[in-house]
């Protein structure tokens, strides 16, 4: 079982927390990774704050890109249930505007297919980030870590194939 | 007919959201090039050319070499940047 929400409101963890342990009443560990949004304009060496962020994304893509996101996750690292928040629309700094959970019965599982969810969110869900601030606004684009975080998935994959 | 969306700074630069076209002589996804040309600033081409845009048919990620045909929704995606 896996749940994938693409919303505008804010969600609480508490509230997802307790959504996540129902979903899996079997499991012996649930891990969370939240993100917020930093307040300093890209690339982290400036000084200059934004206001918010405007993040858009491609409805009916994003959804199915997520899914197949979770399913590939579940392939490699076997849980029991996941659940994707990510927000859309403006954001302000410090809010919080990711959520991965992952349920399994033991922590490495968990631990693993909720960084390789979010690895792979970065790099392939159909998502957008707009800064708009001081400094006027600006699309990011896609970083350097974030396709190598994305890449080492795929050498150890291939790592694992081998005799 | 196909309907070409266009997202975030690649919009900008499109100046529409999306249009309709007609599928003409246009077979694979490298005749949007082409099929896009009269519609669309130059720089979306080149954004096109040069592999900094990607394509989506139907809500997949598509190559050069994916098909077009009747009907399908084809999205001009710049490089992601969500999470």
């Amino acid at each position: 079982m896996s749940d994938v929400v693409i919303c505008e409101h804010d969600f609480n963890v508490g509230d997802e927390y307790a959504k996540v342990c129902a979903a899996a009443p079997k499991s012996g560990a649930v891990v969370f990774f939240v993100g917020l949004v930093r307040d300093l304009y890209d690339p982290q060496n400036s000084s200059e704050t934004i206001d918010f962020l405007e993040l858009e994304h491609y409805p009916g893509m994003t959804e199915s890109l997520c899914q197949e996101i979770i399913d590939q996750a579940r392939q490699r690292f076997p849980f029991d249930f996941a659940r994707v928040i990510h927000r859309v629309g403006r954001i302000h700094a410090s809010e919080q505007i990711v959520m991965v959970a992952v349920a399994s019965r033991h922590r490495d599982n968990a631990f693993q297919a909720s960084q390789f969810i979010m690895d792979y969110l970065k790099t392939r869900a159909t998502f957008w980030k707009k800064e708009v601030g001081v400094k006027g606004q600006q699309w990011l684009g896609q970083k350097d870590k974030d396709l190598s975080a994305t890449l080492r998935w795929e050498k150890n994959s291939t790592e694992r194939k081998q005799p | 007919m196909i309907n070409v969306l266009f997202f975030a700074h690649l919009r900008d630069i499109a100046g529409i959201n999306q249009i309709e076209l007609p599928l003409g002589k246009m077979t694979h996804v490298r005749d949007l090039l082409s099929g896009l040309l009269p519609y669309v600033p130059i720089e979306l081409i080149q954004a096109l050319d040069d592999k900094t845009a990607m394509v989506s048919v139907d809500h997949k990620y598509a190559g050069w070499d994916a098909p077009l045909t009747d009907g399908v929704e084809v999205g001009i995606l710049p490089p992601v940047s969500g999470g």
